[in-house]
């Protein structure tokens, strides 16, 4: 039996083309049809006048934008690129090696000033699991969180706090929590093919086109994060994610979040906005030698949070 | 072929001032697709023809008074879909193609020597058919028209689950056909 993804290829692969009879009968070029054929006389007379001058702008504007997006005269291939696009390109992946910069900002407080951290990010994902590890501008790791899809197990590590923390996520969660690596967090995000479209633009010397949401904690909700997920790790609020695809590979290549999350353990249970960019990408690295589930660091204290899962 | 949001607005534009050709254009440019989505929910040929014929005809009646500013070939494609439900509930396709091949038409005017399909796509359309007309619009709307699920929820005025169940069970079926 085929894929869901190969039959929705075949349906789209499936065409109806109308020959020249097929013209000739629908607009009555030439041929009579056993339906009369549509009127395409001039319609001068039916219209509104449009002033000479705004036209010409329009002409303007619109040949300009023209010989900007359709430079080679062949039409712009990456306007052509859905989701559904990216998400077959990205299953045939194998797993995702991506960096960037992780920008968090603390606001200001009574009696507490503004403070902002600027952090390198180092994320990897695969099958079996996801890694995401944040340094600080002198490449020490300050946070790791590591996710076994399978086993379901949770662990952070402080490097900053010197705390260490595990848990182990009930069956029925495991699966939707999936979502949180990058790979699944893209499909969460994107998949409903109501993203909003984005260029084509240039994008790391690409004629990328882009998709964004902006409603990301309403598409989480939905279909990843139990409440307690939501409450205790990231706690979403307005929130938005943009996501630029290889032209040539349909394979996502850059990444610009900003999320504002609010109390909960990634935001030091206060309110913090992070603005970050992945911009390397590299497909299928493997995982090898990365463990998904590290031990305790000699000198970490095991974290308890009273109340938390 | 360029498509888009600019080629479309252009295109209205063009359509509003009258231009004489600019209907033939339109037809031109987005034929193939129409007459797609057509076949995919009448799984018809021939009636896929009369469906575009009819909207295209509609449209050149009433352009000046069709709200397109800039997704011209979205409001086709949501026109033709449109019409081909209609005439299912009209019940103008009452009797299946090979039927109406036989029927009064002679060879020459019918559907398969005006319309090309390739024997895949024959294949797809035969599938389609024996989905139920909700689905195969949903599935269209979808994949043809390049519509979101938010957006076709809004056309039909359903809840997007209830979308996206469509989808999810006619791909489902056609995975048992095809």
């Amino acid at each position: 039996m085929k894929s869901f993804e190969e039959i929705e290829e075949m349906v789209k692969a499936s065409r109806v083309l109308a020959s020249g009879a097929t013209d000739e009968r629908i607009l009555g070029e030439g041929a009579n049809g056993s339906r009369p054929a549509v009127a395409v006389e001039p319609m001068a007379h039916r219209c509104r006048r449009v002033i000479p001058i705004r036209i010409a702008a329009v002409v303007l504007v619109a040949v300009g934008l023209l010989i900007v997006l359709f430079p080679n005269g062949k039409g712009l291939l990456p306007e052509t690129i859905v989701f559904a696009d990216v998400q077959k390109a990205m299953e045939q992946q194998g797993g995702i090696h991506i960096t960037g910069m992780r920008r968090c900002t603390f606001p200001a407080e009574p009696n507490l000033p503004e403070e902002v951290y600027l952090c390198k990010t180092e994320k990897w994902a695969s099958q079996e699991g996801y890694i995401d590890v944040t340094y600080d501008q002198t490449g020490k790791r300050m946070l790791q969180v590591c996710y076994h899809f399978d086993t379901g197990t949770i662990t952070v590590t402080y490097d900053y706090l010197r705390q260490y923390y595990r848990l182990q996520v009930p069956q029925a969660y495991r699966d939707r929590l999936r979502g949180i690596g990058p790979v699944g967090l893209i499909e969460t995000l994107f998949q409903s093919g109501d993203a909003k479209r984005l260029g084509p633009e240039q994008v790391q010397g690409k004629d990328a086109v882009g998709f964004e949401v902006s409603n990301v904690a309403q598409r989480l909700d939905e279909t990843v994060s139990p409440p307690w997920v939501r409450f205790f790790f990231v706690n979403l609020k307005e929130s938005r994610v943009r996501l630029w695809i290889d032209p040539e590979t349909r394979l996502p290549m850059y990444m610009q979040g900003d999320f504002w999350l609010q109390g909960c353990l990634f935001s030091d249970f206060t309110t913090m906005r992070m603005e970050e960019t992945n911009d390397e990408w590299q497909w299928d690295p493997g995982i090898e030698g990365l463990s998904l589930f590290p031990e305790r660091p000699e000198g970490y204290r095991q974290m308890t949070i009273p109340g938390a899962p | 072929m360029e498509r888009g949001f600019l080629k479309d607005a252009w295109l209205a534009q063009r359509l509003l001032r009258g231009e004489t050709d600019a209907l033939r254009q339109v037809y031109h440019l987005y034929k193939h697709d129409l007459l797609t989505v057509a076949a995919s929910i009448l799984c018809d040929l021939h009636a896929a023809e009369d469906c575009v014929h009819d909207v295209f005809a509609q449209f050149a009646a009433g352009v000046k008074d069709v709200a397109v500013d800039r997704n011209l070939r979205g409001y086709l494609m949501r026109c033709v879909a449109n019409r081909a439900k209609n005439t299912i509930k009209e019940q103008h396709v009452r009797r299946s193609h090979a039927a109406r091949e036989a029927d009064e038409r002679p060879a020459a005017e019918s559907p398969m020597g005006r319309l090309i399909a390739t024997e895949q796509s024959v294949q797809v359309f035969q599938a389609m058919a024996q989905l139920p007309v909700e689905q195969r619009e949903v599935i269209t709307l979808h994949l043809h028209a390049e519509m979101t699920f938010r957006e076709i929820a809004l056309q039909l005025g359903l809840s997007i689950n209830t979308v996206q169940s469509r989808y999810r069970y006619g791909i489902e079926k056609l995975r048992t056909l095809l």
